[in-house]
């Protein structure tokens, strides 16, 4: 890994490849209630002058971008603005940057009030031309309704996106990125995750209640005292609440209530109620978390939907693969990097073994063992079979071209026939063909180079 | 031949150079869940512990060796034997000793100092890979090849999964 610093204009940069201290953990909240501000610390090797406090007199100084790069292809992992930058010793300066969004704090906006517009359009608005953003092409047409007081511009950010059940992600780009979850799932093989993941219980939540809004425009005059009232662009709107209740269908009856509310989001209505609630549901109904440590080159990032098995292939015993999106991501850096992910589980499945014999007749030619999740719909294609024994040498053929089926709970066995394509004896020298059509010859070895 | 050079100067002395390449591991590497022990490594860095065998009479050299070698600075140029030449590294020194004598030999008394050791740890890799390195010298990935495991693939301890069947036996045919 190393660093890139950019000039103030974004013209020109420099590297700086001895480094040490590398600190990022990106994370994103899954529900959208919140929009996190990713930090990156690093110490940098370089004798050039720095920015202290409100002097101006070096090279590296607050406000300017830094990004952090992979060695291997250029990966960005991480483009931020520098908020403190501190010389330690003559050698090493100590940077502490974050993501855009904390510079959206900052700056605030007036209240609004939204009538079916395209969320493209409002952040259009919203976004400074310096803050590059990206919008997923899933809320191209999007549109919301509702209000939002005044501001700052990353409560709107959050408000918007909560309202919309998009995730804001600052790692891994250039630019913000506006994103749903991740509907595709990314298996994290065994050999890629680290000895050994645990699973823990967090507190039931029995529902979720959220309030949904109406707003009817009221000249002022018209207005009722004791109402609800808001103000947006020089005019009124009456408020009208309406409460919808998510329970979870998995709470078990006797357990004391624990409810999440939500009362505040004006931008929720009767047209997006349902499908937030559903959206939050996939993070609050689900009582179990991962934490994991897996091999990682930024191939699974916060907002990834993976599946990360959390027990080693045992001959004996089932295992576990746990499903869920990645929320946080804590790296450590080598030739390689890895991390401490944390998920909440959206499903945890079996895991167990299926075991394909090759047979012909009653006698058992070989075997294959894989680990499969229950309900798991398989095809594995079957290979010819090449055997020496003593003094001959047999080609068999599989008389399936693959054997399939369907993962039952408990070990799996699927016996799959074969016969003999080729028996060549090596005492004299000759080859009989059993059970083929054609078979071709190079040079005068007889190396047979296709059956059919 | 000129034993070693610290910094430019070649020191013609006798010594018993160890010679150690620690291949060291980052902490990325661990034990897997499949079972394997995934190696990260970043390099290999030399460690060499010297010995000084300084000839009497020689005094003012020594002093001087000494104190180039507690100098507290944090590195040194160092040319020092490696196979059937030389290497040129760039490293630390560490944990200088040396004894002091005082023996009487008639009617005088004769101190002087003996025996310094100390050593050298490279600061940088003399060998280090990068991930397209390891791919082309080695011939194997870097990476873990990326399996689906949840998803079926094959995990038998060692190799392929061909179960060995007993010799002499006709199960083939």
């Amino acid at each position: 890994m190393f660093v890139r610093i950019w000039n103030k204009s974004k013209t020109d940069y420099k590297n700086y490849t001895e480094i040490k201290n590398l600190s990022f953990s990106p994370e994103v909240d899954t529900t959208g209630e919140t929009v996190l501000i990713d930090e990156l610390y690093v110490d940098i090797k370089t004798t050039d002058p720095v920015i202290l406090g409100a002097k101006t007199v070096g090279t590296i100084s607050t406000g300017r971008y830094i990004m952090l790069l992979d060695d291997r292809d250029i990966k960005i992992w991480a483009t931020y603005k520098i908020v403190l930058a501190e010389r330690l010793d003559y050698d090493f300066v100590r940077i502490h940057a974050q993501s855009v969004l904390g510079r959206l704090d900052n700056r605030m906006v007036r209240a609004e009030m939204y009538e079916n517009d395209r969320v493209y359009d409002v952040f259009s608005d919203l976004f400074r031309t310096s803050e590059m953003y990206s919008l997923d092409n899933a809320f191209d047409n999007v549109r919301i309704t509702g209000y939002c007081p005044r501001q700052t511009a990353k409560e709107r950010l959050q408000m918007i996106c909560f309202a919309i059940g998009a995730i804001v992600r600052t790692s891994f780009s250039e630019a913000i990125e506006i994103i749903p979850l991740g509907n595709v799932e990314k298996d994290v093989p065994l050999n890629k995750v680290y000895w050994k993941p645990s699973i823990s219980y967090t507190d039931y939540v029995t529902s979720i209640v959220m309030t949904s809004f109406a707003f009817t425009e009221t000249p002022k005059a018209d207005m009722i005292s004791g109402e609800e009232y808001v103000k947006a662009n020089g005019k009124y709107y009456l408020v009208e609440r309406t409460e919808n209740i998510l329970a979870n269908p998995n709470a078990q009856q006797d357990i004391d209530a624990r409810e999440i509310v939500f009362d505040n989001v004006y931008l929720i209505n009767e047209n997006n109620v349902d499908e937030i609630l559903s959206h939050l549901a996939l993070t609050y109904f689900s009582q179990l978390e991962l934490n994991a440590e897996i091999l990682n080159n930024a191939d699974y990032i916060p907002a990834d939907l993976v599946c990360v098995p959390t027990d080693p292939i045992d001959p004996i015993a089932e295992g576990n693969t746990a499903v869920g999106y990645i929320d946080s991501c804590a790296f450590t850096f080598g030739l390689q990097a890895k991390s401490q992910i944390h998920l909440r589980l959206q499903d945890l499945r079996k895991t167990t073994k299926l075991i394909i014999n090759y047979m012909r007749g009653n006698k058992k030619l070989g075997r294959k063992v894989y680990s499969y999740p229950v309900g798991y719909n398989y095809s594995i294609q079957n290979p010819y079979l090449d055997q020496t024994t003593g003094r001959h040498r047999y080609v068999y053929y599989p008389k399936n071209e693959r054997a399939t089926g369907t993962i039952e709970p408990g070990t799996n066995v699927n016996n799959q026939p074969y016969e003999i394509a080729l028996h060549y004896k090596m005492d004299n020298n000759i080859l009989e063909i059993i059970s083929v059509t054609d078979v071709s010859w190079q040079s005068d070895d007889r190396e047979v180079i296709s059956i059919e | 031949m000129d034993y070693f050079i610290i910094d430019g100067k070649a020191w013609n002395v006798g010594c018993t150079i160890n010679r150690t390449s620690e291949i060291t591991p980052s902490e990325v590497s661990g034990l897997m869940l499949d079972k394997s022990y995934y190696n990260d490594v970043i390099g290999t860095y030399l460690k060499y512990d010297i010995k000084l065998a300084v000839p009497f009479g020689r005094e003012e050299d020594y002093n001087k060796l000494y104190e180039i070698l507690n100098d507290p600075i944090d590195k040194h140029d160092f040319t020092l034997p490696y196979g059937n030449g030389t290497v040129d590294i760039v490293g630390r020194i560490q944990n200088i000793k040396d004894i002091y004598l005082r023996q009487k030999k008639g009617n005088k008394i004769e101190t002087h100092w003996k025996g310094i050791q100390f050593s050298i740890i490279a600061s940088a890799p003399t060998k280090s890979t990068s991930l397209e390195d390891a791919v082309l010298l080695y011939g194997f990935p870097p990476l873990p090849p990326d399996t689906d495991v949840s998803v079926g693939e094959v995990y038998v301890y060692g190799q392929e999964g061909w179960e060995e069947l007993p010799s002499g036996d006709d199960n083939y045919y």
